[in-house]
């Protein structure tokens, strides 16, 4: 399976690092915005997002109304939907169950930005997509 | 025929169409209409009793259909209906 490559910028990785250092012990989530070519994936801008799970300690819930939201606004920027991230304040780096669980039930197969947070510190960022069927995390390069 | 707007995630299933026109009265219709024509989307849309599916969210403008009358929730063709998956993890 070759590996496939997403490029985004140290100034916006370093936005959504911040982003999920701040919420802890709560874990952060928005979506990624950008385009896909022959070439990989282009993360050109994130849109940090509510996180209205019921436990938001465990894990991380989209307000649909805001998603609705900001689909129009990446659209009206000419950008797509590529995929989302979220943060791991347990200090699991990567996919959790949970994770694969849900993105196998909704055929969620856009990039998963997963950031891995101990003691309110971010010690790991990587990026995944659900691939084959019915599916298993791989990784994706992530050039920053 | 009103406009659905097709999520990233179930382009794949309308041969990246992002915007498509549907047939029909109510939500229930135009979604029928327009798993008919892309049969690979009717899973992501429905279970197997035919309900659309819980993480499956429909807006009719501003409107979730939950809010409204849910699959019979009546659309007009200057209306714009999103399908917006729930996003969640762990």
């Amino acid at each position: 399976m070759k590996t496939e490559r997403a490029t985004l910028s140290s100034e916006l990785l370093a936005a959504v690092v911040r982003e999920a250092e701040a919420a802890c012990p709560h874990e952060c989530c928005g979506l990624l915005l950008g385009q896909r070519t022959a070439e990989g994936w282009q993360i050109a801008r994130t849109y940090a997002m509510r996180n209205v799970s019921a436990k938001p300690e465990l894990g991380f819930e989209f307000d649909t109304r805001e998603q609705l939201h900001a689909y129009r606004e990446a659209e009206a920027a000419g950008l797509e939907i590529v995929g989302h991230y979220h943060s791991h304040p347990n200090a699991r780096a990567g996919p959790s169950p949970t994770d694969l669980q849900i993105a196998r039930e909704r055929y969620d197969r856009g990039l998963w930005l997963i950031l891995a947070i101990a003691h309110g510190k971010i010690i790991d960022a990587s990026l995944w997509r659900l691939r084959g069927e019915p599916g298993e995390f791989v990784r994706v390069q992530l050039d920053a | 025929m009103a406009q659905i707007i097709i999520p990233s995630a179930l382009r794949a299933f309308t041969h990246q169409q992002a915007k498509l026109e549907a047939a029909g009265n109510t939500v229930g219709e135009l979604l029928n209409d327009l798993a008919k024509r892309f049969p690979e989307l009717r899973r992501h849309l429905f279970d197997e009793q035919g309900r659309l599916r819980k993480f499956v969210n429909v807006f009719v403008g501003d409107e979730e259909i939950r809010s409204l009358q849910n699959e019979d929730t009546p659309v007009r063709t200057s209306d714009a209906v999103s399908i917006v998956p729930s996003v969640a993890g762990g």
